[in-house]
């Protein structure tokens, strides 16, 4: 497979000191640092309360990477692993014959980042939501670059996935970090990334996800071609 | 009954995530839904869950004055008030 598009405006964000602050320290397997997560402050407070740190990442740089344009742009939203940490404290809310949180359950589908931003922008234009497993991010450039061909409009794409709840750790097949990215595809400029799909033979625990490695290097804004999991690109800013 | 006002808007702030407000600035005979303190539906139920949880009182979501009974604080507390005796 080898995908070719204009990305542009790549927004990165990338939790500070989390190695410092996992939630595995303090022998809660789902709690969660509560410091350190972007701020939001153009979105309404009595909206902001109920943000859990997953869509806060996603939202924020949804916001930064689309700011600039004065129409609302269709949108595909990323994430593997979705709001896990949200989603550990329901089910174990229902293990121990608890009543669910309304609040909680209503944000915990795969989707809620893509219905918040919708409703925080008025904006009705479509929206897809995409899991698949170690190329999520790369199956949703796959869907933003098909959607902005078939569009001829910019696509907003954004990525979030945060660091798992400890109980999960032994499903952990690379180093998940909490961190999120937006960018924009744009079909009618020239491709500045090639992006080729290259199985690789050293995906460890310890390697980090795509998304990271993509969102990192592309912030950077330096000519390479990097390799992380099973993809290479090539980005000639 | 003072007592039960003060816990009940801390309860309130805790179980809805208010970390800007404090006790004070819940007024007792404010409404406490939409105009005044602004809270929405999804507040609503998430407040009947936490006063089932802390007092152990049964609330029915379609009873007419369901509504009546969480409109301020003054009212939240009289009902809680009746239901315990």
């Amino acid at each position: 497979m080898d995908l070719t598009f204009h990305l542009t405006n790549m927004t990165y964000w990338q939790k500070a000191h989390e190695s410092d602050s996992l939630p595995q320290a303090a022998g809660d397997p789902i709690a969660v640092d509560k410091k350190g997560w972007p701020t939001l402050p153009w979105v309404p407070a009595m909206q902001r309360r109920r943000l859990s740190p997953f869509m806060k990442m996603a939202l924020h740089c949804a916001y930064e990477t689309s700011t600039a344009y004065n129409q609302p742009l269709a949108t595909v939203f990323s994430s593997r692993h979705g709001d896990l940490t949200q989603t550990s404290s329901l089910l174990e809310t229902l293990a121990n014959n608890d009543p669910l949180s309304p609040t909680g359950f209503s944000l915990s589908v795969h989707n809620a980042v893509a219905g918040l931003f919708s409703i925080l922008n008025a904006s009705t234009t479509p929206s897809t939501t995409i899991a698949a497993g170690q190329d999520t991010l790369a199956m949703a450039i796959v869907d933003a670059i098909a959607k902005a061909q078939q569009q001829q409009a910019p696509i907003l794409l954004v990525h979030a996935d945060q660091a798992m709840p400890s109980r999960y750790a032994d499903f952990e097949d690379e180093r998940q970090i909490s961190h999120a990215l937006a960018f924009i595809i744009e079909p009618t400029l020239k491709a500045n990334v090639r992006l080729t799909r290259i199985p690789s033979s050293t995906s460890q625990p310890t390697t980090v996800p795509f998304s990271v490695a993509f969102g990192q290097n592309i912030s950077s804004a330096q000519q390479t071609v990097t390799q992380s999991q099973d993809w290479q690109w090539k980005y000639t800013p | 009954m003072s007592e039960l006002k003060l816990e009940l808007k801390t309860l309130i702030i805790d179980a809805l995530d208010l970390e800007d407000m404090t006790p004070e600035d819940i007024k007792n005979d404010e409404p406490l839904f939409v105009d005044g303190l602004g809270l929405d539906s999804i507040d609503a139920l998430e407040l009947g869950l936490a006063i089932k949880k802390q007092y152990a009182i049964s609330i029915d979501a379609n009873a007419e004055n369901t509504k009546q009974h969480f409109a301020t604080i003054d009212n939240l507390a009289a009902f809680i008030e009746s239901q315990k005796q």
